[in-house]
């Protein structure tokens, strides 16, 4: 199992007692203060552009080009909302089609490349370690040099325009079979050769004890695949035309102010910023403790 | 059936789902992407055509200005990130208490959770000439305002400073669980010999970090490498070319000029080129590497 990280207490004070030595930690008081503004200013600067799409989406279009800019919301409209919503183009129709290839992508992703991992893990068969070995190796190539053959693929298989070629793209991750394997391979070999003695079949093996002691990986990957498929805009720029398919991030590049945008349009493109960026924040806030522990255990475990 | 015989028959229905679609969707694309610089397509149709499209984009000034860019971008873009994300984790491990440790790790990595669209958009705002955020700042200081995105000397520049602002989040948490499981004897050690601060960190911290160092530069760079989003809104990759990149140009050739060959062939730049900075960063961190 993965173990929360606790610091040593040595790692964090550092007493330094010997006298004539104070001059030392009055240096390491204002160096620590230094980083400490810097962490600090950084947080400020990361963030503020989120509050600045937030605060300039409640805005009017005259008031988004004052100078000096407000900078806090003096009579907040919701003009830009209404905008967006009651748009020629089904924005809410966009919305949903987010949602559902995000959900269907995440939820029988993790199935898939669950029962994967657990094969690769715990399962001996001939080939294992040489197809493993082939599903690692793409995880180090970018996946923008595979866009044009997916997409003549997806062509030939007249795919275009459909949910399929949405959905069945992001279901085999190379990335989430690797995290899963690593945490399968911890689990006691006990827990399995019991249950087995108990009369529990493979798939009940698989199901109810291999799963539910990987939850934290699953739902830390679940999160991730939310974000990023909920996110995705190359992908389904390239191969969905059809405005009632449209996912979110691709339907909105046809709202006024997204590619291009003109003076007053700043509102309007913020606002629909907003609406496609809350589905991942709030996602993001419900599982942030599995979301930060899932993205470590790839990197320190591999 | 005898015990490993059902193993092995149901190691095989386990893996089967994910296999069939890993074929199709990963590996398939994956060496279609070298087959199909070599092909033409006419209607659905591939042709043959050997070397014309490499040899074509090898000609095609843009490309070679692309792969500048996105080499120019990539260089920035990791060293400035890792270095930043380093800082940033160092000084939150230095805190005692979990909760704020933790606290602070959601709040880097939330900016990182909003789409790339969202954020372009926001951008242009923040670097607009007229009324953006920045040369209003510069403005109250006293500087004339610049065209940041219309300029190609500060359009690239602008890119990156955008992007770091968004994208540290994953680094900074990989740093910091990497610190917090680093051996404390070495640092009682170290301290016995007398380091403290910034000794420790420079002499010890940070060498002991390698592998995590080299992990997140490697990753930085294969993400750095298909830079396309922020181009795509902000930019077009202008102004005069100067921050057109290689995945940027590969969506050109492929969905604006039609030439599916051409970007093919751009498409397997684009996989080799990153293939060869990851053996590079491989090669370097090793030879740093004193174990």
């Amino acid at each position: 199992m993965l173990k929360q990280p606790t610091v040593p207490d040595e790692l964090v004070s550092r007493p330094i007692q010997p006298e004539g030595r104070s001059w030392r930690r009055v240096r390491e008081k204002i160096g620590g203060n230094i980083t400490l503004l810097l962490l600090l200013f950084w947080a400020l600067v990361s963030w503020f552009p989120l509050y600045w799409m937030v605060l300039t989406s409640f805005k009017k279009g005259q008031q988004a080009q004052a100078l000096p800019p407000g900078l806090w919301l003096k009579e907040p409209t919701l003009e830009s909302y209404q905008h967006v919503l009651s748009s020629t183009f089904p924005v809410l129709r966009w919305l949903a089609n987010s949602l559902f290839v995000s959900v269907t992508v995440t939820v029988f992703g993790l199935l898939l490349c669950a029962a994967a991992g657990y094969a690769f893990a715990r399962k001996r068969f001939r080939g294992r370690d040489i197809i493993f070995w082939m599903v690692l190796s793409t995880m180090m190539l970018p996946g923008f040099s595979r866009l044009i053959p997916a997409f003549m693929l997806t062509l030939l298989l007249n795919l275009h325009d459909t949910y399929w070629v949405m959905i069945l793209p992001g279901l085999a991750s190379p990335y989430a079979v690797f995290l899963i394997r690593q945490f399968m391979l911890t689990l006691p070999s006990e827990l399995f050769d019991q249950a087995r003695i108990d009369g529990a079949g493979e798939i009940r093996l698989w199901w109810q004890i291999a799963l539910p002691l990987t939850k934290p990986a699953l739902a830390a990957l679940g999160t991730f695949t939310f974000v990023a498929t909920w996110n995705d805009f190359v992908w389904p720029l390239a191969v969905i035309n059809d405005l009632k398919l449209m996912p979110i991030q691709v339907g909105v590049t046809l709202l006024r102010g997204m590619e291009r945008t003109g003076r007053n349009d700043y509102p309007i493109a913020m606002a629909s910023g907003v609406l496609m960026a809350v589905p991942p924040v709030i996602i993001f806030f419900l599982f942030q403790q599995y979301f930060i522990r899932g993205l470590t255990i790839g990197a320190l475990k591999g | 059936m005898n015990y490993a015989k059902r193993e092995e028959m149901w190691g095989y229905i386990f893996v089967t789902p994910f296999l069939v679609l890993f074929l199709v969707f990963v590996l398939v694309p994956t060496v279609m992407s070298v087959v199909m610089a070599a092909l033409e397509w006419y209607d659905r149709k591939p042709v043959w055509v050997g070397m014309d499209n490499i040899d074509h984009v090898l000609n095609d000034k843009r490309f070679w200005q692309s792969v500048r860019n996105t080499l120019t971008y990539v260089g920035m873009f990791t060293f400035a990130a890792v270095a930043l994300a380093l800082a940033v984790a160092i000084r939150i491990t230095k805190f005692r208490n979990q909760g704020v440790r933790q606290g602070l790790q959601s709040a880097f990595y939330l900016p990182s959770v909003v789409s790339l669209v969202a954020v372009a958009v926001v951008w242009r705002y923040i670097f607009n000439n007229q009324f953006g955020l920045i040369n209003y700042l510069l403005s109250v200081v006293g500087i004339e305002p610049v065209n940041w995105l219309g300029n190609p000397q500060t359009a690239l520049p602008s890119l990156v400073f955008m992007d770091l602002v968004t994208g540290l989040g994953v680094g900074i948490i990989i740093f910091v669980a990497a610190v917090l499981g680093l051996p404390s004897e070495l640092f009682d050690a170290a301290h016995i010999d007398g380091a403290t601060g910034w000794l420790e960190t420079i002499y010890i911290t940070i060498p002991l970090l390698t592998p995590s160092i080299l992990y997140v530069a490697v990753t930085t760079t294969i993400v750095a490498m298909q830079l396309f989003v922020s181009v795509f809104f902000l930019t077009k990759g202008g102004p005069v070319g100067s921050t057109l990149t290689l995945a940027f140009l590969t969506y050109r050739y492929a969905f604006v000029f039609l030439k599916v060959g051409y970007a093919s062939a751009a498409g397997l730049a684009l996989l080799l080129l990153t293939l060869a900075l990851a053996v590079v960063l491989f090669r370097w961190f090793r030879s740093v590497v004193e174990y």
